[in-house]
């Protein structure tokens, strides 16, 4: 299935930090088709910006230490993100990890603050973020095809 | 009416000073007679008077979050605490009204790990530690007064 540019430009404007402009494109998302593609994108994104990040190494304590500083960042973060599942999330970017007892609601959303904050640290210029999606993009026609 | 009894303070400071072995020959003693009524609202009243000494009078979320994140990256029991019961716990002890994590024994393990862990950053001395015990037994007995009263 392949990635529209809608839905780029939706999570694009989002690690952009143009809420407002997230914000209406989000709106605009189509239902099911749409938004499960927009799903695959984040799931893609978050895989792509988590296997940069914790390439090197990916302890417990350097996970631990991740998230809690993403979660540290507002009232909103730590309330939103919880810790063991986000955890899990980026442990099972490198080994298996069973998620089946977390909805798909939760994993969608934890995946998105988590990339927010991964992409965040990473600081990308306009370009790298271009570059950055597309790759993401790739990733998500990969695993849907 | 309970009262919180000189042997469960003696096992509260024999924890606090990581007396291991006295801290558990206490509690076993305190469980064959049966007296542990009153004990989980001292080390409750114990842990609350800690937290506040080293958190309060201002406090951010960001602070606790970061807190528990350091004793579960760098504590010896770091693996074994739960966070959000952990910072759930702390806030409360705070005054925040935060709704209690389901799963009870979770709260009390990390209750128990974070009380050791804050009074190991206020670097308390012996003497420190039996005033703290004697502050805890206070307002243990006050709570427990008050339960008797309703």
């Amino acid at each position: 299935m392949p990635v529209t540019d809608h839905q780029v430009a939706t999570l694009r404007a989002l690690l952009a930090g143009n809420f407002d402009e997230h914000r209406k494109l989000r709106a605009q998302l189509g239902r099911d088709a749409d938004r499960d593609g927009y799903s695959a994108l984040v799931a893609a994104g978050f895989f792509e910006a988590a296997d940069r990040r914790f390439a090197k190494g990916h302890t417990a304590a350097e996970i631990v230490e991740f998230v809690t500083s993403a979660r540290a960042t507002t009232e909103d973060a730590a309330d939103k993100i919880d810790p063991r599942i986000a955890e899990r999330l980026i442990r099972g970017v490198f080994e298996d990890e069973d998620m089946h007892n977390v909805g798909g609601q939760t994993i969608m959303e934890t995946q998105l603050l988590l990339l927010a904050a991964l992409v965040s640290e990473a600081r990308f210029t306009d370009s790298e973020l271009d570059s950055f999606m597309a790759d993401s993009r790739k990733l998500a026609e990969r695993w849907t095809s | 009416m309970v009262a919180v009894s000189d042997t469960q303070a003696a096992a509260l400071r024999a924890s606090l000073m990581l007396n291991a072995d006295e801290a558990q020959g206490l509690r076993v003693r305190l469980t064959a007679a049966g007296e542990l009524a009153g004990f989980s609202e001292l080390l409750y009243a114990a842990f609350a008077l800690a937290v506040r000494r080293r958190f309060a009078p201002t406090w951010t979320r960001a602070e606790i979050v970061r807190y528990v994140g350091s004793i579960r990256t760098t504590g010896s029991s770091g693996a074994d605490l739960d966070p959000l019961a952990a910072e759930t716990q702390i806030r409360r002890a705070l005054g925040d009204e935060v709704s209690l994590a389901e799963n009870t024994e979770q709260e009390a393990a990390a209750q128990a790990i974070l009380l050791l862990c804050i009074i190991a950053d206020l670097e308390l001395n012996a003497r420190d530690v039996d005033l703290l015990v004697a502050e805890a037994r206070k307002l243990a007995d006050a709570w427990l007064a008050a339960q008797a009263r309703q």
